[in-house]
């Protein structure tokens, strides 16, 4: 018995050891730690390989962990990813990049899109050195416009030199004319049953209703508010509201996207069967190509009679310095090349298109096999049109709990729905307006 | 000679006190390590103003909990939506472990095999199940709604895309969640001596009667413990919720229960640590309450001896 008891004690004591071993952080200073997205795993090996080359330091990568988990451990990474939405909210863990870049002559914050710069800027410290950029533009799938292409052809008036390809100068009556074409139904009953949509609908998120909203010159917030009171019951953003919910729920002559419903059974641009994206997500253009699908992309739609409405979201991935990290120099060494020409030369390979001023020039002047198939000069139009969202940190909350919870009774009909939206956006209002006024006074 | 109770204590102590450090020690240090520092942590955070990204944080006082009890309405909405779940899934999942366990417990040939099999469900992630579900359930492509269409039901439900039916769903699918509450009945039911019935039998008591008068009491001590797990395992269902709702109480808030509200409060912008931990002590006060009221409310149906 005696002999079990110490065999289960030194067990239990190497057991004890080993657990406390294994929270103790491998320190060494030839290391940074860099934690990046599920999909990244392996795309920059080549850029931390060049990195380590020049300066001799090693990049170790984490891949799909959560940075909000990782933040005050033991593994928390020197470089830290953000974006130029959320970086109000992850500031307290991020170093104030401003005398690093002020001390080093290679660095300028004048390489990136300005209003970019503007987001990462808090207070006058910058926080975070922007990577890959995202605006919203139109996807369109060329193999289903293709199908239909002698309906556009009479329906736009083209003749056999034009492209059936959506226009940079269509407007919202041209993106509803091509999207009832792109749609397709059946009858069952006194039933429409879609097969096919010409467009997708986006609820998960606020991003197609905003562009809508900014579109037709609404506004979020109200000016001069301090981001504190919204603007959701002016008569622009009625009117950006009633266009988003007929494209999902107006008559044959009106209606080519999913409503809820149909949104739930797998229409989707990325299956195929929708024809095009309004808003989108640039991060996801690698899996269209991994894919196979035949796609591109071009400047938004613009309201009726407003040929140059701005509107578009402009957002990017940016990276910090841990406000922990013990290699702040080192770290930042790193940052200049991940957030300068080689970092976005190497993104570029993945679809990701850098934040630099001249980025259009850096791909251009790309070898021809490292081009992309898609009109890439579109991005930088469409970056002139597009601006950012309000530097306000409850705003993706207030969007998530508060907007886009109630604008979704909206796009369905039946049980708990609703077909008023200017009831709805007067509701929208108020739960704004006092989430605001309850923390704020 | 007999030793007198202090000094066979002392005795018997200094022979197994070992025993008590092997055995109890380790338990007691992944106590105090995994459990009671998390608890205290959680307490002091929800005075402060902690935000995950954020080390500087400020003492706040009572403002967190004041904020929650007296101006969050999505905290107000989500404690209603757990509570709801917790006694209606609860109540199901009760009745459909206890038909099961009765089922179960019959002499039928190849009985070890039925077990098995509606055991076998349990040991898939609840998120595995979730998204299988979520297809089942889907109204214009899932079998439940085109089974009800073979049977002539025309106007189908929504299920889990509208707000007004989506919680619904989840009650429903949890019931079906009697895994480990129906193995909890089966061995208190086949803890029943058979010549209880036997007797009942002679003397012409029916079916129902038999369940009421023997089955019942002599499970009730198992009841009380299911009731407690259901309450519980109710209040802080996650996974489910979180796959059903996106993450986010999706549609329209109808699916936020309270832990996933807490989560989103904690882990999503602006990241309000301190805040969500303040959540976490009212709400762990709101289920000591309600373990109270069954333990008190167990005297009114647990039947300590029926012989």
């Amino acid at each position: 018995m005696k002999k079990i008891f110490s065999i289960a004690l030194v067990i239990i004591g190497i057991f004890l050891i080993m657990t406390a071993l294994s929270a103790c952080n491998k320190n060494d200073s030839n290391t940074l730690k860099i934690a990046l997205d599920i999909e990244d795993r392996g795309r920059y090996d080549e850029l931390f390989s060049y990195f380590t080359e020049k300066t001799g330091i090693e990049v170790a990568a984490t891949y799909g962990e959560d940075i909000s988990k990782l933040v005050g451990t033991a593994d928390e990474p020197d470089i830290i990813k953000t974006s130029s939405v959320v970086v109000s909210s992850m500031k307290g863990s991020l170093v104030d990049l401003t005398s690093f870049i002020e001390a080093d002559e290679q660095v300028s914050t004048d390489i990136y899109l300005d209003s970019i710069m503007e987001a990462l800027t808090i207070d006058g410290k910058i926080y975070a050195l922007p990577t890959s950029l995202n605006t919203s533009l139109l996807y369109y799938n060329k193999k289903l416009f293709d199908v239909k292409e002698q309906e556009l052809r009479e329906a736009f008036n083209l003749d056999a030199s034009q492209s059936v390809y959506p226009k940079p100068d269509w407007d919202y009556d041209d993106f509803v004319k091509a999207g009832v074409i792109l749609s397709e139904y059946t009858i069952k009953g006194d039933k429409r049953v879609y097969t096919q949509f010409g467009c997708e609908t986006q609820l998960n998120w606020w991003g197609e209703w905003l562009v809508y909203v900014y579109q037709m010159g609404g506004t979020f917030y109200l000016p001069n508010s301090n981001n504190r009171v919204s603007a959701l019951t002016s008569e622009q953003v009625i009117a950006a509201t009633e266009f988003f919910r007929k494209k999902s729920l107006g008559d044959e002559h009106e209606k080519f996207a999913p409503d809820a419903i149909e949104a739930s059974s797998a229409f989707s641009f990325l299956n195929g069967n929708v024809a095009m994206i309004l808003g989108g997500h640039m991060g996801d253009w690698n899996s269209y190509n991994t894919i196979g699908l035949d796609w591109d992309i071009q400047l938004l739609p613009t309201p009726v009679g407003k040929p140059d409405a701005v509107g578009g979201e402009i957002a990017a991935d940016a990276f910090g310095i841990s406000a922990r990290s013990k290699k702040k120099q080192v770290a930042f060494e790193f940052l200049k090349t991940w957030a300068g020409e080689e970092g976005a030369k190497q993104m570029y390979k993945y679809g990701k298109v850098g934040v630099l001023k001249n980025m259009e020039q850096i791909i251009n002047a790309l070898p021809e096999k490292e081009q992309k198939s898609i009109d890439i000069g579109v991005v930088f139009n469409a970056i002139e049109r597009a601006r950012t969202l309000p530097n306000e940190k409850d705003f993706s909350k207030i969007c998530r709990e508060k907007v886009m919870t109630e604008i979704y009774k909206l796009m369905y009909e039946g049980r708990g729905s609703e077909d008023d939206v200017r009831v709805v956006l007067n509701r929208i209002k108020e739960n704004v307006d006092s989430y605001y006024q309850n923390l704020y006074g | 000679m007999k030793l007198s109770g202090f000094k066979e204590f002392k005795r018997n102590y200094k022979r197994q006190y070992k025993y008590f450090l092997l055995f109890g020690g380790v338990a007691l240090v992944g106590f105090v390590l995994f459990y009671l520092y998390p608890i205290i942590r959680t307490l002091i955070l929800s005075f402060t103003d902690t935000t995950i990204f954020d080390p500087e944080h400020h003492f706040v006082g009572w403002d967190n909990y004041l904020y929650a009890l007296t101006k969050d309405d999505l905290f107000y909405k989500s404690i209603k939506l757990s509570l709801i779940f917790a006694i209606c899934s609860g109540v199901m999942v009760l009745i459909t472990s206890l038909a099961l366990a009765m089922l179960l417990n019959q002499k039928v040939k190849g009985i070890g095999a039925f077990r098995t099999i509606f055991f076998l469900p349990f040991i898939i992630p609840a998120f595995a199940v979730g998204a299988v579900y979520k297809n089942l359930f889907n109204p214009l492509t899932g079998m439940i709604n085109q089974i009800l269409a073979l049977l002539g039901v025309t106007n189908m439900p929504l299920w889990y895309i509208s707000p007004s039916s989506a919680l619904l769903t989840m009650i429903i699918i949890s019931s079906f969640g009697f895994g480990v509450k129906m193995l909890v009945f089966l061995a208190a039911l086949q803890g029943i001596p058979k010549h209880y019935y036997e007797v009942a039998q002679i003397e012409g008591a029916s079916k129902v009667r038999q369940f009421f008068k023997i089955t019942l009491p002599l499970i009730s001590p198992m009841l009380f413990f299911n009731v407690i797990l259901i309450t519980i395992d109710g209040l802080r269902a996650f996974s489910l919720a979180f796959v059903m709702g996106n993450g986010q109480g999706w549609p329209s808030n109808s699916t936020l229960l309270f832990p996933i509200y807490m989560f989103m409060t904690a882990y999503n912008m602006p990241f309000r640590l301190g805040y969500a931990a303040a959540m976490a002590w009212l709400f762990f006060l709101i289920i000591l309450a309600l373990t109270g009221f069954n333990f008190l409310a167990s005297k009114f149906y647990v039947q300590k001896d029926i012989t």
